[in-house]
């Protein structure tokens, strides 16, 4: 498939789309290609319906109000302002569309249908109502040498007497005003390209080719145009009409001076190439009327002006060398300065030739502006008969002419005794030359994208610019619907004092639409010596208007060095290598350590066990009695044994069983001879237990001395049971034994038993016997019971392995004895000669202790000896 | 017959005992069930032993027998008991925090009341014994300087315990973070002080274990020794 790249974002788009799928920018112009416009050739008709949408959002708009209004043939001197709302009905819209950014002129707005009127139309124009190419015919009779000059004037097909459509050339966009078929009478308004069949330019290269054409009715509304419009209606009333449809540019007009050409006529001189706007339509104009048209239009002479030329006028050349001077009333309608019906601007003289006509530039300017030649050409040729209908004009134009649009918005003269501003504005164009007279620059309205002319390829793009580039008249910039009156009644001096207009307030539109020309001072800035200074050196060097290096820029200190090193602390530089020697072990391979062979465990656990069973076992199967009983007794077990030995006699003694089952048989070891001491001593024992196994263990210890002393239950001994609720259990005991440990399940109660006689608190037992293996059952109780006996004696019978836990209790003087293991056991026993359990262990015990410290010394010995060779062959290895 | 169930007692520890001894080849399913017999038989005990002592002879015979203001008195532990039963529901364990709260707080004041004034001040009072060590320095006998010794080794060795605890460390002069000189001796002398007592423990928990296998050993022997 083919491609088309876009032209906005340069995209490559399939060749089938119209619009580019990036950017949405059109790919294809909307017009056809059109050929480029040679000079002197004709301009071809283009249908202006597809111009429609390429047309200005005001003019649209404009366009819109004008087949809303009726009674376009209205004259004007009677619907003055009414009128002036018919006229500026196509142009209405301008002053209202603010949507836009393009606000419309006000010569522009003033201008409507009713005012511009073709000579096609039926109803028969009147002088005035035809005045919309009265103006234009005036303009020519006044310029007879443009139109002598453009003996080759083409005669378009599309230029004719009343044509249907007029057209007015600006560059590549051909503005047109299709009036085919409208209600209203009006015609389409359109823009468009410049399109060879549609071109009506046939002038040489010296000329410019009159294109504008004016349509519409014929009877434009009297009092519509400006005055000096209507003044070019009756000056140039004899003459010839000249081809409105090509009204010649300000290319055939001399500008006042060089240099002096309106900001924007010089602007559309820049448009020197066809613009590329695709917006615009080629407008569809019939051929035969644009013919016509021209013909008419070149017969016709731009009617005398009377007035006060505006400075656009003054500035075109007339035939030859000057441009067209603009005389007459502005009253007069357009048209009749369109109807070529009076001779050409050679009739005009150059002392009736307003200032701004013959400031117009020369014939060299003209063949630089050849679209203001043109124009003017047209303009001579122009019916300047009243009667006859308005050639070539377009609708605005010719309603403008019809007479004064005196409420007309849209059309904002500069001042009343400036020229109109219609005429001034279009003609400056036309002619190119910068406005007479005007000291200020005017701002013309901004038609960018679409020239006022046809410009050449030729032409020069200074020319071009010359055109564009001309100022706003100040009595367009400042003339508004009101003043339009004032405007025409001060025709007449405003001829005189057209070169001391004074510059008015510029609508906000206008301004906006203003060149950048316009706005920038023109004056040559001095900037002083430092643009004509040349730099001598640095990288500037050869080039002028460089901003000197001064004081201010240049640094006043000396800059600060930074040192390159890399600044680092003794702390950062440790860091820093503990890191990076971090990182290099990373990388460095591990050496895999082989770890030696280890033996099981459980092979020297094995052996140990069996051992060790072996050598208590055949001590206690034997029962030898080989290691003699200790000599050196405990301080503790002396202690409780003198404690004891205190106790005074039938006292009860509170027996505490808190030890636990897996540990009984030390246990019962250790307080065999305690209990035996109490019960040879005649004391009465209470059993109670803080553990819920107590109760059991203190049954089987009871049963087995039972038998020696024949100790009955409850006479000699009672159990209590079981202390629950732990330390706040013991405390409780202490506080109140008898609530404490009331009844028994049957309802018995153990106070009042033998044993318990004479027992109401924890102070009233004799001693208290604790049997524990855990160091805290014994800190539990000593604290908590300690304290309510008193005086009373508490002894400790504890494990070996409770005992480093318990002795400062008793160094403390807390505990009156203690007896701890089966050490403490035998003790016991050998001191009150009375062997028993203890005894028996002793020699399995003392066997199983000595069994223990050879292995300790065996393992220690195996471990330094392991030690000492491990080092011998670590050095082995280093080496 | 107590011959008899002497004799299934005795046959019973006896088989226990050597599940208990069968340990020594590591672990084993004897091992475990002579563990777990032993682990349900003191549950089975402890609940019968709790039920018979304290719920019915504490809770709920006096509930029918004792006056009213002890029965009155009697409502508040059982709404409590019943409270912290609901422990047993997670939607209801709520209930029982009240009941838990008391037990906690009761508790714990009885702890820490006990531990002040039953082992602080005594034993901080002790480790001074300002009177035995002015006499001490006047008797002559010696056995009081025995004793002053014997307190200054004491309390030598429980400064040098707690130092040796004492991990507070400074930066200095070369830079290094470590503590005085002072206190690294001290703390050297009171890692003695606890290894000391580190054997101490170990071998009363040998003594203890060993006596429990000779009572061991001693019924197997004695029950084969009866048949």
């Amino acid at each position: 498939m083919a491609e088309i790249r876009c032209p906005m974002c340069g995209k490559s788009n399939p060749d089938s789309l119209d619009e580019c799928q990036f950017c949405q920018a059109r790919l294809k112009p909307i017009t056809a290609p059109l050929d480029p416009l040679q000079p002197g050739e004709p301009p071809t008709k283009k249908n202006t319906s597809e111009l429609e949408k390429t047309l200005p959002g005001w003019l649209r708009e404009a366009r819109k109000a004008e087949d809303d209004n009726t009674g376009f043939e209205e004259t004007p001197a009677e619907t003055g302002s009414v009128s002036k709302a018919d006229s500026t009905d196509l142009l209405g819209g301008l002053a209202d569309a603010q949507e836009e950014e393009e606000e419309v002129p006000d010569w522009l707005s003033r201008l409507s249908p009713d005012t511009v009127k073709t000579p096609d139309r039926k109803t028969p124009s009147t002088p005035k109502e035809s005045g919309s190419g009265d103006w234009l015919s005036e303009i020519r009779h006044e310029t007879p040498d443009t139109s002598e000059q453009a003996p080759t004037t083409p005669e378009p097909e599309s230029f004719e007497a009343g044509p249907e459509t007029g057209s007015i050339d600006l560059g590549e966009s051909t503005f047109r005003v299709d009036d085919s078929a409208d209600e209203s009478g009006f015609g389409s308004f359109s823009f468009g390209k410049a399109d060879e069949e549609d071109n009506q330019i046939q002038a040489d290269d010296s000329e410019v080719q009159p294109f504008i054409t004016f349509d519409g009715d014929g009877s434009t509304a009297e009092g519509e145009l400006p005055s000096w419009l209507s003044n070019f209606a009756e000056g140039n009333s004899d003459q010839e009409p000249s081809e409105s449809t090509e009204p010649e540019t300000a290319d055939t007009s001399e500008p006042q001076a060089e240099g002096e050409l309106p900001n924007w006529l010089s602007g559309f001189s820049a448009d020197e190439n066809p613009a590329q706007d695709t917006a615009l339509e080629t407008p569809a104009a019939p051929e035969e009327p644009l013919k016509e048209e021209t013909q008419k239009a070149e017969e016709s002479q731009v009617p005398a002006f009377e007035g006060e030329l505006p400075d656009w006028l003054s500035t075109l050349p007339s035939d030859g060398e000057q441009g067209q001077s603009f005389t007459g009333d502005a009253e007069e309608p357009v048209q009749q300065a369109a109807t070529p019906s009076e001779p050409g601007p050679e009739a005009v003289s150059k002392e009736e030739s307003p200032e701004w006509l013959a400031n117009l530039p020369s014939e060299s300017k003209a063949t630089e502006l050849p679209n203001v030649r043109a124009f003017t050409d047209s303009l001579k040729k122009m019916p300047t008969d009243e009667s006859s209908p308005d050639v070539g004009l377009p609708n605005w134009l010719g309603d403008e002419s019809a007479g004064e649009p005196e409420g007309s918005d849209a059309v904002q003269p500069a001042a009343p005794e400036s020229e109109p501003p219609v005429e001034s504005e279009l003609l400056d164009r036309l002619t190119a030359s910068p406005a007479a007279g005007d000291g200020a620059a005017q701002e013309p309205p901004d038609i960018t994208g679409t020239p006022f002319f046809v410009e050449e390829k030729a032409s020069s793009d200074e020319d071009v610019e010359a055109i564009f580039s001309m100022d706003m008249p100040d009595w367009l910039s400042s003339l508004g619907p009101g003043d339009q009156e004032q405007s025409q009644a001060s025709d007449d001096s405003a001829g005189e004092s057209d070169e001391s207009l004074v510059p008015g307030d510029l609508p906000g539109w206008v301004k906006a639409m203003r060149p950048v020309e316009a706005v920038v001072d023109k004056a040559p800035v001095d900037s002083g010596e430092s643009d004509r200074k040349v730099e001598h050196k640095g990288p500037l060097a050869g080039l002028s208007g460089i901003l000197p290096a001064g004081s201010a820029s240049a640094p006043t200190h000396k800059t600060q060095t930074y040192a390159i090193k890399l600044q680092v602390s003794d702390a950062q530089q440790v860091n820093a290598s503990l890191l990076e020697r971090l990182l290099a072990s990373e990388a460095k391979p591990r050496s895999l350590s082989t770890s030696a062979y280890v033996m099981p465990q459980r092979f020297l656990r094995w052996a140990i066990a069996v051992l060790l069973i072996l050598v208590i076992g055949v001590t206690t199967f034997a029962g030898t009695s080989v290691v003699p009983l200790p000599n050196l007794y405990p301080n503790e077990t002396l202690a409780a044994i003198k404690a004891i030995n205190d106790l005074a006699a039938d006292g009860t003694v509170l027996l505490v069983f808190d030890y636990n089952p897996g540990l009984s048989g030390e246990m019962e070891a250790a307080a065999t001879p305690v209990v035996d001491h109490l019960m040879l001593k005649g004391m009465k024992l209470a059993a109670l237990s803080s553990v819920p196994t107590g109760p059991a263990l203190t049954e089987r210890f009871m049963r087995s001395l039972q038998d020696s002393y024949d100790f009955q239950p409850d006479q000699q001994y009672v159990e209590l049971g079981y202390l629950p609720g732990g330390s706040a259990g013991v405390l409780g005991f202490a506080s109140n034994p008898l609530v404490t440990i009331g009844q028994t399940i049957s309802g018995t109660n153990l106070w009042a038993s033998p044993a318990l006689e004479n027992i109401k608190s924890l102070g009233d037992f004799s001693a208290l016997v604790l049997l524990t293996d855990e160091p805290e059952i014994a800190r539990t109780w000593i604290e908590q019971a300690k304290p309510k006996l008193g005086s009373r004696p508490l002894i400790l019978v504890v494990s070996a392995q409770a005992e480093p836990m318990v002795r400062p209790y008793y160094e403390s003087g807390q505990v009156q004895g203690m007896v701890t293991g089966l050490m403490g056991g035998v003790s016991y026993e050998k001191v009150n000669a009375r062997p028993g359990l203890s005894t028996r262990y002793w020699d399995a015990f003392s066997f199983g202790i000595f069994f223990a410290e050879l292995m300790i010394v065996a393992g220690g010995l195996w471990s330094l000896i392991s030690a000492w060779l491990a080092r011998r062959t670590q050095p082995a290895e280093k080496e | 017959m107590p011959g008899s169930s002497n004799l299934i007692a005795g046959i019973v520890s006896f088989l226990l005992t050597l599940m208990i001894f069968s340990y020594l080849l590591g672990d084993n399913p004897l091992f475990r069930v002579a563990v777990y017999v032993f682990v349900g038989v003191s549950a089975g005990y402890v609940a019968a032993v709790i039920l018979y002592q304290v719920i019915l002879a504490d809770l709920l015979v006096p509930l029918f027998t004792a006056s009213l203001i002890e029965r009155l008195l009697l409502i508040i532990p059982m709404i409590l008991s019943v409270l912290i039963m609901m422990k047993i529901s997670r939607q209801l364990s709520w209930l029982g925090s009240p009941a838990m709260a008391y037990l906690v707080g009761a508790g714990a004041a009885v702890a820490v009341g006990g531990a002040v004034l039953g082992t602080l001040f005594p034993q901080t009072l002790a480790a001074f014994n300002f009177p035995s060590f002015i006499s001490a320095i006047s008797d002559r006998t010696g056995a009081e300087a025995q004793r002053l010794a014997y307190g200054l080794v004491v309390a030598f060795g429980t400064i040098s315990t707690l130092i040796y605890f004492q991990f507070g460390a400074g930066v200095q002069q070369d830079g290094t973070v470590s503590r005085s000189r002072i206190v690294e001796i001290i703390s050297w002398v009171g890692r003695i002080f606890i290894a000391i007592t580190f054997g101490m423990l170990f071998a009363g928990l040998y003594a203890a274990a060993m006596t429990a296998l000779i009572e061991r050993l001693n019924f197997i022997i004695n029950f084969f020794g009866s048949f």
